[in-house]
């Protein structure tokens, strides 16, 4: 019985090649779209779990609350928080900090030095976590000071064939090259770890050369604290002891409830957005979500597909669902006998939907970010068998119900009529599939414009042809921001002197950060009133306004010949002015009281020195860091601060400006790396995310109004098939064959105009959640509405006539007769 | 093996009511081979229908080998049919996708029958029926009158007792309609009930006894007096 299913399956498959051509495409993109959302999501959901211990391990947060919104709330700690739990809290067992910068590594003093992330770590970080220790002996590692351990990728691109064992590594700490014996190779950490790494030394040979105070502080936060609590622990009672541990810490400067530390545990980490960023990546699961309704949306698209084809292919199936009952089938034996066909059909498109699945990961790491593989494994195998039952079950079970509840006299006497053809269920399904591709439409309309937008608007200073040029120069303990900014000016005063009357280099400036790195430095102060005041603050050299073409509103920019300005002068926003409620700002002073004598000189328009998420904030400018540093209470870097040069060139030949500032730079600087970037890429490179989110939603939508578009084709010709005898007495009566084409194409017409209207609102929501997340937004006009609709109208025509047009030409004489 | 009281089917729409069959009594014995006659509408295949187990009467009694199947369910007039009922239709009916040895094979599928049995039988049928050597072929490959034969081996692969034939010669040329006529009558002397609906006087003159319908009701049955072997 069952070979004779598979028989007449297969060849019923292979007799409609386009019906089967449909539903095995339509739904192998389906299942190709579940399986690497699948494949996403478990990656995503496993973050972590790997380490024997995650259920124990803990990253340490710190909450200061000082009231009126002055909270500052941290996943990196104090360095002093380690010692204090391990004498207060008994039950924990282990704690290993870790603590990342970027520094110059070479093999030899010869050899060139390479920029690498470089993380201090504690012993402990090796025996908490399930990091595999390859070479060396793990119970010894970092007994020492200057010790480095590698993973075995890095290892073999510093030592290529060589043992790395006991070799020697150059590691720029504080200023200078130091000596490293490579005492470990550890494995990389997987890709569903947190904490990645490449180069791990000692946590207390980094302590050496950091600000000794930033070490006891408790209001300096640097590494992360991840704890260890032994097996009997219990988290409520740990946490219960954590207010009279900081009271002990901070002596007569605790207040209840100012300062509170907790536990994360480690596997909440990856998709936690609640709490800030750390050192960890942290993953928004926003966009999982957004992938994840994506995929199911088109899988469940495709299963329509899949039921309503399969009815309309049932006209041709009726005969033989006829004569099988006649000579005895019963109900159960037709449904077994469809809903086989509809698994057979099914297991096709899981197949085919696998193998699309693997050429599509490398575009589909790129949209999600990720760098997944597939690996043929028993749980793939039983993922894609479930996936092909259950969308067989899903999508064959309505079909095998219909066609085997046909009465065997109606079918054979040709008296069948196939219900449906007035079936809300069916023309739901339809508008179903329309306005999930409309919607899709729309919003991927509206990224476009957003994105247009968001990269063309004017920021309010010159963006394009200017090179960003990183220094080397970095906080230190000799290294102030004073230090490191009239040091930023030297480099800057020698590079001008080299490039002067090169005409590919039309100006250069200095300052310690630039347009695009988030909020530069972010301040508060209390007023004269005691009220909290927020602003953003940067240090820029005299010329750096006027390089940028930025606009002094008021007032006048910052000169080299008014010798006072590099002491005494801020220039401050239009957005500042007005959060302070000045009618006019020029001679004023900042209402804070420890400020050092200054005078507010200039007032620039609002320019976007942020991404367009955010309305401008307040901001001041000074040439000397200290006036600004002086008088704040809080400071909070979202980058380290570190000086760079920009410069503008001109826009022919940039290729070989590029060249020159290079070797300009390697004469200026020597052992810098040359580190570039244009400040317009930058800029642009602030929403990847966006970037993403289009990509996602043009794939999403393109393959959405396919896969309906498969679908209504099938659909068309069942309703053609139906009418063949209305068509054929229209035509005799004197109908033209666009008239029958009109009449055809009016039924589906008004389904997708249904699903434009269902389709607006929903999209409309959608559009202005997402907005919400920027200060600048594009106009949304209802033409995009309009538009979405339109193509969906215009797709759907051209697919639909391709049937109607081949039916209104048919002969009369032949329809008539085949009645 | 067929008795029938009072027959009656209605077929109505949701305005109009039809009558195709109005007090029908009608009783067949166990090898007679009956032709029913009429004009189009009578009724005469709607008889064939509920005398097949594919449709109910409005009312009235029907017995089929001496169970009483008025009103009975789709799937138990489906286990009744199994093995007993072999129909023979105008349009042949074959199944496109599958071949001639499996056409003949399909009811003794569902009975469930092991594949060493199904290949003895549907080889025999084809043999009895001459089409053994086309056993391969696909339906559209055939004749008409070699489809009707392969129509008839699988209404009797399963030895039923009875077969219904809906014109069975209806589509067929008149050399064809003499070979499959003659199948038929063979049939018969083999042991065989057959009700035939036909138009054509020359089929019904096989027939030991023919009934003639007219608007759902039984007007004449007639003994034939002598009929062709």
């Amino acid at each position: 019985m069952l070979k004779n299913y598979i028989k007449i399956a297969l060849r019923s498959l292979f007799k409609q090649k386009m019906y089967s051509f449909i539903n095995i495409s339509g739904l192998a993109l389906g299942v190709a779209c579940c399986a690497l959302i699948l494949l996403y999501t478990t990656n995503e959901w496993s973050f972590d779990k790997f380490h024997s211990k995650s259920d124990r391990i803990y990253r340490a947060w710190t909450l200061e609350d000082y009231g009126e919104g002055d909270i500052y709330f941290n996943t990196v700690t104090p360095f002093v928080l380690k010692p204090t739990l391990e004498q207060s809290i008994p039950e924990v067992e282990q704690i290993a900090r870790r603590y990342v910068f970027n520094d110059l590594v070479k093999r030899s003093e010869a050899d060139e030095s390479f920029s690498t992330s470089i993380q201090a770590v504690d012993p402990e970080f090796f025996s908490i976590f399930d990091f595999e220790i390859l070479r060396g002996d793990s119970d010894q590692i970092f007994s020492g000071l200057n010790e480095v351990v590698l993973t075995s990728d890095l290892a073999n691109q510093y030592f290529e064939n060589e043992d790395p064992l006991q070799k020697t590594l150059l590691i720029m700490m504080g200023g200078e090259f130091q000596a490293f014996t490579v005492t470990g190779i550890i494995e990389k950490a997987p890709a569903n770890s947190s904490i990645q790494y490449e180069l791990l030394i000692p946590m207390e040979k980094a302590k050496t050369i950091l600000n000794p105070n930033s070490l006891l502080n408790w209001y300096s936060v640097t590494p992360e604290t991840y704890v260890l609590l032994n097996e009997q622990a219990d988290l409520t009672s740990v946490k219960a002891k954590f207010p009279a541990m900081m009271q002990q810490a901070l002596g007569e400067d605790y207040n209840e409830g100012e300062y509170e530390v907790g536990l994360q545990p480690i596997t909440d980490i990856h998709l936690n957005t609640e709490f800030p960023v750390g050192i960890a990546s942290v993953s928004d699961p926003t966009y999982s979500y957004i992938l994840g309704a994506i995929a199911l949306l088109i899988l469940i698209i495709a299963c329509v597909n899949f039921m309503t084809l399969s009815i309309s292919r049932s006209t041709s199936r009726a005969k033989e669902v006829g004569i099988r009952k006649t000579i005895g089938a019963e109900r159960h034996h037709l449904m077994y006998q469809f809903w086989g066909e509809a698994l057979l059909m099914t297991v096709f498109s899981v197949g085919l939907g696998a193998l699309i699945s693997e050429l599509l990961l490398p575009y589909f790491n790129q949209l999600s970010g990720t760098e997944l593989s597939l690996q043929l494994s028993f749980d793939s195998i039983l993922l894609y068998s479930g996936l092909a039952f259950f969308i067989s079950l899903i999508a064959g079970i309505y079909p095998a119900l219909v066609l085997s509840n046909y009465k065997p006299i109606e079918v054979l006497k040709g008296k069948l009529q196939i219900k449906g053809d007035k079936s809300l269920f069916r023309k739901g399904m339809v508008v179903f599939q329309f306005t999930i591709s409309i919607f899709l439409i729309a919003c991927t309309l509206m990224v476009n414009k957003q994105l247009d937008f968001l990269r063309s608007k004017d920021l309010g200073f010159q963006k394009e042809q200017v090179v960003i040029l990183q220094t080397d120069l970095k906080l230190g303990p000799q290294m102030g921001l004073s230090r490191i900014t009239q040091e930023s000016a030297r480099k800057k005063a020698l590079l001008k002197s080299q490039i002067s009357g090169n005409s590919n280099f039309i100006d250069l400036a200095s300052s310690i950060y630039t347009p695009a790195q988030q909020g530069w430095i972010g301040v508060d102060f209390k007023d004269t009133d005691q009220q909290t005041r927020r602003m953003n603050i940067n240090f820029v050299d005299a010329d750096y306004l006027s390089m940028m073409g930025i606009e002094v509103i008021a007032g006048r920019s910052f000169s080299d010949e008014i010798t006072s300005d590099e002491r005494r002068a801020i220039i401050v926003n239009q957005a500042l002015v007005d959060d302070y409620g000045w009618e006019n700002a020029i001679g004023k002073k900042l209402p804070g009281s420890n400020f050092e004598d200054h005078e507010i000189i200039g007032v620039v328009e609002n320019f976007n020195y942020q991404s367009l998420r955010t309305a401008v904030e307040p901001l001041a400018l000074s040439i000397n860091p200290s006036l600004l540093l002086s008088g704040i209470a809080n400071i909070g870097f979202f980058n380290s601060p570190s000086p760079r040069i920009s410069l503008k060139i001109s826009s022919e030949n940039i290729p070989q400006t590029i060249r020159e500032l290079e070797l300009t730079w390697a004469a200026v600087s020597p052992g810098t790396p040359f580190d570039f970037q244009f400040l317009d890429s930058s800029i642009d490179s602030q929403y990847r995310q966006e970037e993403r989110l289009q990509k996602i939603a043009i794939s999403g939508s393109a393959l959405a109004i396919i896969i309906a578009c498969l679908g209504l084709f099938g659909l068309a010709s069942l309703m053609i098939s139906r009418k063949v005898k209305e068509i054929g007495i229209r035509k005799v009566l004197g109908a033209s064959s666009t008239s029958i084409t009109l009449l055809v194409n009016k039924e589906f017409t008004i389904l997708v105009l249904v699903s434009v209207l269902i389709a607006i609102p929903m999209a409309w929501y959608a559009i202005g959640v997402w907005l919400d997340d920027f200060a600048y937004k594009a106009d949304m006009g209802f033409w995009i509405y309009l538009l979405a609709g339109g193509i969906a109208i215009i797709i759907s025509w051209a697919t639909i006539s391709i049937q109607s047009i081949k039916a209104a030409q048919v002969n009369p004489v032949k329809s008539l007769k085949s009645e | 093996m067929i008795q029938a009281k009072n027959l009656k089917k209605v077929y109505s729409t949701e305005e109009v009511e039809t009558t195709a069959l109005n007090n029908v009594n009608i009783e067949i014995k166990e090898g007679e081979f009956v032709a029913i006659m009429g004009p189009s509408g009578c009724g005469k295949s709607t008889l064939l229908n509920i005398m097949g187990l594919l449709d109910n009467p409005s009312d009235g009694e029907y017995h089929f080998l001496g169970h009483d199947v008025s009103n009975r369910t789709e799937r138990e007039r489906a286990q009744l049919r199994k093995g007993n009922i072999g129909f023979i239709f105008q349009s042949f009916n074959l199944i496109d996708e599958l071949t001639v040895f499996e056409n003949v094979e399909l009811p003794l599928l569902y009975l469930g029958m092991s594949s060493d049995e199904r290949k003895e039988k549907a080889e025999a049928a084809l043999e009895r029926m001459s089409m053994m050597h086309r056993r391969n072929h696909f339906p559209q490959q055939l004749s008409g009158g070699q489809q009707q034969r392969v129509a008839i081996a699988r209404a009797v692969v399963a030895n039923a007792k009875l077969i219904l034939a809906d014109e069975p010669t209806g589509n067929l040329d008149s050399d064809h309609g003499n070979e499959v006529m003659k199948v038929l009558a063979e049939l018969n002397e083999q042991g065989t009930t057959i009700v035939m609906v036909t138009h054509s006087p020359h089929d019904a003159d096989y027939a030991m006894r023919v009934i003639h319908l007219f608007d759902g009701h039984v007007v004449t049955e007639n003994m034939q007096e002598g009929f062709h072997v």
